[in-house]
């Protein structure tokens, strides 16, 4: 019995603008090509929709979780191995500043330039939820393995100067109001474990680059093994339709629609002294003939 | 993350190259065909089609899958509720240059090199209120059928017209019936902002009611910025009460001896239990 369960796995209705797309080939797998090329979500994947007596009138009625993949033959079109990787979009911004809410100087947080942000991560809270990953400062600017925060709110504030506790100093804290520029972020984990009370989890440094990635839904990475035959071809090879040309030697291979899918030539090598063939040969033609059409060859009958 | 394997068959079709007249180096002898030429084949003019077997690049391969979402619920989070006056110092001016001053005037205060008097910096005064959380109210009606709540509005009289049996003047602020909307077999009448309307006799006897909702501009909401106290991390529901287990205190009133209910034996007791506060009593009639 599930009462009240709130951590699962849902099917994810993520929109394609939050999804970025990959892709890599090689001819073979003893290749190595580490170069990788873009591709446009919104170029390449589509939703689907409910059957139409379960949709809702006037809803998008998209059917979560099952999203359609189109690989057009202008780029994948070769024999191979193409590698496609599908990710939540990431975003690079910089940390303007780290510091503390007015009133609640125990909540502790980061400060980004909103007009820094797509529009979309400009709203209250848009960016709750998304994952932070950093960029190391000095001179190698190499990314910071396996650090990663989670936004647990985000709004908008402006700075104000406060009193700092009982002394007469002062400080730059953040309050919020929708009419600030500026947006602070919330991390987790940020507060203290228990055995270490005086250490605070790392959220980052003022003038840090950092990358937030939406997580709308778990990466994926599709292999898609561009083949010459499979089993239908091969079968259609076998047992499908052949013509033999016996006057100019050429044999034809037909697909299930009667279409050419290979053409061969048919000679016999002979010992240009006794005449005795020595060899018959089925050479592959790389240049087809069209009178060889399989219609067109029983038409003649 | 998942790792999906999937194998295409690349689709060829039909198409055309350009033959060409070549001539052999060794031997000097010109050919004309479809033929790819070898190394020791050269180019002298193309002319005419050959078919060749080709991908075919106007087909798209589709292919579906899934996305998932692993999904979380990290907890409660706060409101962020700050309503306190504050003083703070001007530092913005819409000359740039002054505004450069001012930053670094202000640095110099928060280093103890001068005092605010001493910098001629002008403070401002902030009522505290959180600005930009409006949310437009939107009106929408809620109606449904319910069970009646007439008798909860019946005056303790006998023999009177119907006009004189309940408490009237009702409306969306007022608890009562509405004599004059009460026609027919129909008793319209209003309970804490809800107009029901009773249907005696017919096809459609029943109690339905109709109030108008407030959604998020209704008080139970606070429409205020959220923050996350880390202390309520994972904590996804509020913390369950058991409000069976009662303790009994024994509390007895200087002035009112009536603390058990049995020894109550009229109305006057009643109205003076526990000091007159725990019934509260209406005259309705």
């Amino acid at each position: 019995m599930a009462i009240g369960t709130y951590g699962i796995v849902r099917p994810s209705d993520v929109s394609i603008d939050d999804i970025s797309m990959y892709y890599n080939f090689v001819p073979n797998r003893e290749t190595l090509n580490n170069v990788i090329y873009p591709l446009t979500p919104t170029e390449y994947l589509s939703y689907n929709t409910l059957p139409t007596n379960e949709q809702i009138a006037g809803s998008e009625n998209i059917l979560e979780g099952l999203y359609n993949l189109k690989l057009p033959a202008t780029i994948f079109n070769q024999i191979g191995i193409y590698t496609i990787y599908i990710k939540p979009k990431t975003t690079p911004t910089v940390i303007i500043d780290c510091s503390v809410l007015s009133s609640l100087p125990s909540v502790k947080g980061i400060v980004l330039d909103l007009t820094a942000l797509p529009s979309p991560l400009q709203a209250n809270n848009a960016l709750q939820g998304y994952r932070v990953e950093y960029i190391n400062q000095d001179s190698t600017q190499t990314k910071m393995r396996n650090v990663v925060r989670y936004v647990a709110t985000a709004n908008k504030v402006v700075p104000i100067s406060e009193n700092v506790g009982n002394t007469n100093q002062k400080a730059i804290r953040y309050r919020f109001d929708d009419a600030g520029t500026l947006l602070f972020l919330q991390l987790t984990p940020s507060s203290s474990s228990d055995v270490k009370p005086n250490v605070l989890p790392f959220i980052g440094n003022p003038g840090q680059t950092i990358l937030l990635s939406n997580t709308f839904f778990n990466p994926l990475v599709i292999e898609i093994d561009m083949v010459q035959n499979t089993v239908d071809t091969l079968a259609n090879i076998l047992v499908g339709n052949q013509v033999k040309d016996v006057q100019n030697g050429i044999l034809t291979y037909y697909d299930a629609n009667n279409v050419i899918t290979d053409q061969f030539n048919l000679f016999e090598i002979k010992d240009d002294v006794t005449n005795v063939p020595l060899y018959e040969v089925k050479q592959k033609r790389t240049n087809i003939d069209e009178t060889q059409n399989f219609n067109d060859v029983i038409a003649g009958i | 993350m998942e790792y999906i394997k999937k194998t295409i068959q690349l689709i060829m079709t039909t198409g055309t190259t350009v033959p060409c007249t070549y001539r052999n180096i060794r031997t000097g002898e010109l050919f004309f065909g479809c033929r790819i030429p070898k190394t020791d084949v050269v180019f002298s003019g193309c002319t005419g089609s050959c078919y060749v077997i080709i991908p075919n690049t106007g087909v798209t391969y589709n292919i579906k899958f899934g996305l998932v979402q692993n999904s979380e619920d990290i907890g409660f989070f706060d409101a962020y509720m700050v309503d306190t006056p504050y003083n703070y110092i001007q530092l913005y001016n819409a000359n740039p240059i002054i505004a450069a001053q001012n930053l670094q005037k202000f640095e110099s205060i928060l280093s103890g090199q001068i005092t605010l008097a001493a910098s001629g910096l002008v403070t401002g005064h902030s009522t505290g209120y959180i600005t930009g959380t409006a949310i437009t109210p939107i009106s929408y009606n809620v109606t449904g059928q319910s069970s009646s709540r007439l008798t909860e509005l019946k005056k303790y009289v006998i023999g009177v017209p119907f006009s004189q049996q309940y408490v009237s003047g009702g409306n969306f602020s007022t608890d009562g019936v509405n004599y004059p909307q009460s026609i027919g077999n129909k008793v319209v009448y209003f309970l804490g902002g809800i107009r029901y309307v009773d249907t005696l006799s017919g096809p459609t006897s029943g109690t339905t009611f109709l109030f108008f909702g407030q959604g998020f501009t209704n008080s139970n909401f606070i429409n205020k910025p959220i923050y996350k106290d880390m202390n309520k991390e994972n904590i996804i529901s509020n913390p369950k009460i058991y409000d069976d287990v009662f303790i009994v205190r024994q509390e007895i009133s200087a002035f009112d001896k009536n603390y058990r209910l049995e020894y109550i034996s009229s109305l006057v007791d009643l109205t003076t239990y526990a000091g007159g506060k725990f019934f509260n009593i209406v005259n309705n009639t």
